[in-house]
């Protein structure tokens, strides 16, 4: 049962990741992504790793994408013709496709037997939250607060480039 | 085969409390109406069945049948897809709504978060739709209501940390639980103003109802919607307040707990009560400005909210009282 | 179980969702008069808005939001934690809430959070 979610998920996510590269509209390209996030989800709650599932619906799905929608409706970008030298021709795609299937084909071979699914044996189950939490304000302590200078200079830049010299607004 | 008829019962238990909140969503709306015509000296609707109470079911009916329109130049997919969205995101919500101690489709131990993550979704409807409508009014009132929702979510996420630094937990039966003795509303004053005006913002309702401002955008995102795609957008608002309502008593007025009554009804008792009180606040605020609307959001209770937090857990390691 | 009755309502909620547009567009029928497809104007012709340019400060809003939503996702696991961490978690949140503010304040300054 477990296996059979799992293989649905991924095939879900192959597709969705490759809609995002392929598909011209960019307003497509940005739901495709989302689509992605969502069965990324799916994924890790598959892993017994709730946590990590929620925090990735409220910050990619709930809040990255948004932007990424956002940009896209206010540049109105889907009626501009799409630049055809970024946009690989059919022999690349082909090529891609059989890529991506040599790899499906080589994990299908080399994955381990089906006893113990594909993730490889027993799923450790997950520490409860609160241990986790504690070792993320403790151990990982400099890294935590990294994180919000990174978040920082992410905010702090992007007002900055925002803006036209000379420009009130 | 015990095993088997469980499960049934479970999945049954599921079923009737899914129809609960659908039934409670349309019914809503007629008290919403009734209410707003007494507050206006007037009757609202009372004519089909006693009392109006067959309102709803007309209405719906009547939806149903209306013409299905799709202007030609709308994205139709989107335009589809967005009352969809918008729907699935408020209602999946409630599988975290525990209505008493056990009529509940999951006890989940990182409930909060899981509302949190579904109705940040509810944001895609509304850019969607306005978007895909091909409809400037459209698509200003969506962009408008995207940045109101997202501008309101983090001082009310703020609000819910407050309260999860006090109860330790994530899992609303646990909040519940932590209130037994005194309600969070005592310990919190502050923190429950800045939860009740942030989710009127999000709902979208009237002080805040900058989304559908009828005189300056006509409805809003929802401009080019009919029929039954408009209903879906219209259920997703009264599920959105209805939402708001269950988390107030869960989280500050101490849930399904009260003497004599049992759980059900003190929690339909309070959740009643905040409802009005929505009702009551839309009968009598006029319309705020936008951008009153999105300082109020970010340069005043934002910081309060941060505030309310910091001093909430000072007051938790460092508590006063012994 | 749990995951079962949860992964059952949510699809639920989807197939209701999905069912009532379905049913409606079965129920409802196709518009009477062609000039219902057009775009609403408060009865003017419509007017196309291709190269309609809105403010930037949609967009800085939203990036502020993505910012400060990374910041809540940390303060909702510290808030678990909060009594064993003691006075060593108020410090260190306080430092976090302290750098994030500065990027508020910074936006606040030039302006950013001002809508006329």
């Amino acid at each position: 049962m477990e296996t059979a979610i799992f293989w649905g998920l991924s095939f879900c996510a192959v597709a969705a990741a490759l809609a995002v590269v392929f598909l011209r509209q960019a307003v497509n390209g940005v739901m495709s992504l989302l689509a992605l996030m969502l069965v990324m989800a799916g994924l890790y709650l598959l892993l017994g790793a709730q946590l990590v599932a929620l925090f990735q619906l409220i910050v990619y799905a709930g809040a990255v994408l948004v932007l990424f929608v956002l940009v896209v409706m206010l540049l109105n970008l889907e009626r501009k013709p799409a630049r055809p030298l970024l946009y690989p021709g059919k022999p690349a795609v082909a090529s891609l496709l059989a890529l991506c299937g040599a790899g499906f084909a080589a994990i299908l071979r080399w994955a381990p037997p089906p006893g113990g699914g594909p993730m490889g044996g027993a799923v450790k189950p997950a520490p409860p939250i609160e241990q986790l939490a504690i070792d993320l304000f403790t151990e990982r302590l400099l890294i935590f607060e990294l994180t919000s200078v990174l978040l920082l200079a992410a905010a702090v830049g992007a007002i900055v480039m925002s803006r036209k010299a000379g420009d009130l607004s | 085969m015990k095993a088997e008829i469980g499960l049934v019962w479970r999945l049954l238990e599921v079923i009737l409390f899914f129809a609960v909140i659908m039934g409670l969503v349309a019914y809503m709306t007629l008290m919403e109406r009734r209410f707003l015509g007494f507050f206006q000296v007037r009757m609202g609707p009372n004519r089909v069945g006693p009392q109006g109470l067959l309102q709803p079911i007309a209405d719906g009916i009547k939806l149903l049948f209306k013409e299905d329109l799709t202007v030609s130049h709308a994205r139709r997919f989107y335009f589809t897809l967005a009352p969809i969205i918008s729907l699935v995101a408020i209602l999946a919500c409630f599988a975290a709504i525990p209505m008493s101690g056990r009529f509940h489709v999951a006890d989940l131990s990182l409930a909060l978060l899981y509302i949190m993550a579904f109705s940040s979704l509810g944001v895609y409807g509304v850019l969607l739709g306005g978007w895909s409508s091909g409809n400037k009014y459209s698509l200003l009132g969506g962009l408008r209501g995207a940045a109101q929702m997202v501008s309101y979510e983090i001082p009310l996420a703020l609000a819910l940390v407050g309260v999860v630094v006090l109860s330790g937990s994530l899992s609303m039966t646990e909040i519940v639980q932590a209130q037994e003795g005194r309600w969070f509303i005592l310990r919190q004053p502050l923190g429950f103003l800045i939860f009740l005006t942030a989710v009127s913002a999000e709902t979208g309702r009237t002080p805040f109802d900058l989304v559908e401002c009828e005189n300056e955008l006509v409805a809003g995102y929802q401009t080019e919607y009919s029929s039954m795609k408009f209903g879906l957008f219209y259920m997703a608002e009264y599920a959105h307040v209805l939402l708001a309502s269950c988390l107030a008593t869960h989280l500050y007025l101490g849930g399904w707990n009260g003497p004599l009554l049992p759980p059900l009804a003190w929690f339909g008792i309070k959740s009643f009560l905040v409802f009005f009180f929505f009702i009551w606040v839309r009968a009598t605020f006029p319309r705020l400005r936008y951008d009153q609307l999105m300082s109020l959001s970010w340069k005043a209770l934002m910081p309060l909210a941060l505030a309310n937090l910091l001093i909430t857990a000072a007051l938790v390691v460092y508590p006063p009282f012994g | 179980m749990a995951g079962l009755s949860l992964v059952f309502y949510i699809g639920l909620v989807v197939a209701t969702a999905v069912g009532i547009v379905a049913v409606s567009r079965f129920l409802g029928g196709k518009p009477l008069t062609a000039a219902k497809d057009t775009p609403y104007e408060c009865g003017m012709p419509p007017v196309e808005m291709d190269n309609a340019v809105f403010p930037v400060r949609f967009y800085k809003t939203a990036l502020l939001f993505v910012v400060f939503d990374v910041e809540i996702v940390f303060l909702f696991l510290w808030a678990l934690v909060v009594r064993d961490l003691g006075w060593f978690g108020l410090v260190e949140i306080g430092v976090f809430i302290a750098i994030l503010m500065a990027a508020f304040l910074f936006a606040w300054w030039k302006g950013d959070l001002r809508w006329e």
